[in-house]
């Protein structure tokens, strides 16, 4: 298993499976680039130090704006990481000498960086078109839109030019995801066996945990009666800077669970004791904050926490990758396939020293 | 020229982004802020009050122009610098702590260990420091040493290193929403004076006579 840029060990839906092959000999070899020491650098056999965001050459576009931006180094790679391109380049070679070719050999790695990056602006399409490396290196440059002025508005080309539904959405190609629209337009009624099958070839309300949860243990209703809900955490981004000092100690350096005052009393809990959050998959314990905001039959916990801070107990130990089925009729990798429905999963809290 | 600050309360989410632009570049040690962010009614920030509506305060040296503070300090090492902004003298403070006790607001904070342990209680890496390196004199005082001496008082000096070199405070730079404005408050033309013209700008405490020049805006009321 070769990894990077993410915290399976911590992150995955199956952390604990991933424990458990990597302990049984299952997984033979874990190799991972950080730059900092996460629960998956912890399992793996072979660590490599990649450099930070602020130490490497990188082309950064989101959803959440039109802007394209180069990340660009402000000082050198600390002590011996190197980025990940050059670390890539270097094993693949090892692999096969003939794979050397494909990672621009010759040239260092900001070198070879600037050039994938000038490839990605020419062959990007029209919204890269006349998008050159020198205007990035002065600052961020607004990818070209199919609307009047670049403006993001969407279903432009749809609406306007008549082209059929579903614009395109990256990283996969149009061909691909056309496939989710095959009418060609906006579709309210889903004309699929499948859809047809699971009664949802309309918009329908299922109630949660009927096909999961209580399908597998029907004793789960009674058992655990809180739905948990892993939210992203203010001081994290997922479990990137779970190390972070000056962050921890904004969280007063612990994990915690919020609870409904009703729920809480009614386990003799309150807030500030450490509890255990529990099923009959796994555990993991965090302090209690009474939310008066948070619904009754709730814990929320806040995922992104490594788990030498829990105690070794992960809180994906909790959660189970159950499969919708309708995320089977299409696959499209990361837009459309099998994935974990996180929010399907029950427990209940009972206080540590009880 | 009078300097002050506004903090629009209707843009601040929270995010306590202030708080940590504040203390990283002013090299504060574990458990110490310069700056805090609160949600007010509620003992935990982002839980809601079981009463009222949700919303949050930044908090940090108000920069009084009758600061209590600077009245009790029996050596004179609390000033007020010529544009208005109240700074400490790290050579003069002596550590008794009576602006500490002074102060409404509860901003000061005071050096109880020696500056390296202190540090050295995050486990970084040895010698590791962070913040803004070197010594900062204004009008010839010390008000700012990335290592503040055991047994001084210390806080928010608008970040009178930067101000001198004609940048922004941290917190400002580093807010998000955009909700901190610095300003002349003695120009009636100014952002700062036109913001808390047009929307009711208040201080905080002003029954303490302080005479704060950090001006908030109240957040719009919320449908509940």
């Amino acid at each position: 298993m070769v990894g990077g840029w993410g915290n399976p060990f911590d992150q995955h839906n199956m952390s604990n499976r991933l424990k458990e092959r990597a302990t049984s000999g299952e997984l033979e070899f874990i190799l991972t680039t950080d730059f900092q020491i996460s629960t998956s650098c912890m399992w793996s056999d072979v660590v490599l130090p990649a450099p930070t965001w602020y130490e490497k050459y990188d082309l950064t576009a989101t959803i959440l704006h039109p802007y394209l931006q180069l990340q660009q180094p402000a000082i050198r790679p600390l002590f011996e990481s190197r980025s990940e391109l050059w670390i890539f380049r270097e094993l693949a070679k090892r692999l096969n000498p003939e794979f050397e070719k494909h990672y621009f050999p010759g040239l260092d790695e900001n070198e070879a960086a600037l050039k994938v990056i000038e490839l990605l602006l020419e062959t990007g399409g029209f919204e890269t078109e006349g998008i050159t490396l020198e205007m990035l290196k002065k600052g961020p440059v607004r990818l070209h839109s199919p609307a009047p002025g670049d403006r993001q508005i969407p279903f432009y080309e749809q609406v306007q030019h008549r082209i059929p539904f579903p614009p395109p959405s990256y990283p996969a190609p149009l061909k691909a995801t056309a496939q989710f629209l095959r009418s060609g337009r906006i579709e309210f009624y889903k004309d699929e066996d499948l859809f047809l099958q699971e009664g949802e070839q309309l918009p329908v309300h299922k109630e949660t945990f009927v096909e999961t949860e209580y399908k597998a243990n029907p004793a789960a209703r009674e058992k655990y009666r809180l739905r948990y809900v892993t939210k992203n955490s203010l001081y994290r981004v997922h479990s990137t800077h779970s190390n972070n000092t000056i962050l921890l100690e904004l969280q007063d350096n612990r994990a915690k669970v919020f609870l409904n005052p009703g729920d809480a009393g009614e386990r003799g809990i309150t807030d500030g004791d450490l509890v255990q959050i529990y099923n009959d998959r796994g555990k993991t314990r965090a302090h209690v904050v009474l939310d008066p905001g948070c619904s009754a039959g709730t814990a929320i916990f806040e995922e992104g926490w490594w788990s030498h801070y829990l105690g070794g107990e992960s809180y994906n130990s909790l959660t189970y990758p159950w499969i919708k089925p309708l995320h089977e009729i299409y696959f499209v990798p990361g837009m459309w396939s099998p994935t974990t429905v996180w929010n399907e999963c029950l427990v209940d809290v009972r206080r540590m020293d009880a | 020229m009078k300097m002050g600050m506004v903090i629009d309360l209707e843009k601040c989410i929270g995010c306590r982004s202030c708080m940590v632009a504040c203390k990283q570049h002013n090299s504060q040690p574990p458990e110490t802020w310069w700056n805090r962010v609160f949600t007010p009614g509620s003992h935990r920030h982002l839980t809601p009050p079981a009463r009222g509506v949700e919303y949050f305060l930044p908090v940090h040296c108000q920069h009084c122009e009758n600061a209590p503070c600077e009245k009790v300090c029996p050596v004179g090492a609390t000033f007020h610098a010529a544009d208005g902004a109240v700074l400490i003298d790290f050579e003069r403070c002596i550590g008794c702590r009576y602006c500490m006790s002074a102060c409404p607001y509860g901003v000061r904070q005071f050096n109880w260990e020696d500056p390296e342990k202190a540090h050295q209680r995050s486990e970084y890496q040895e010698k590791y420091q962070y913040g803004y390196p070197e010594d900062h004199r204004h009008e010839g005082r010390l008000v700012y040493t990335p290592l503040r001496p055991r047994g001084v008082v210390e806080k928010c000096t608008f970040c009178a290193q930067y101000r001198d070199k004609g940048e922004l405070p941290a917190c400002v730079r580093g807010c998000p929403g955009k909700a901190r404005t610095v300003g002349d408050l003695d120009d009636p033309d100014s952002e700062v004076s036109r913001l808390i013209k047009a929307r009711d700008g208040f201080t905080l405490l002003p029954e303490k006579g302080t005479k704060p020049t950090v001006f908030y805006l109240p957040p719009k009321p919320k449908e509940v």
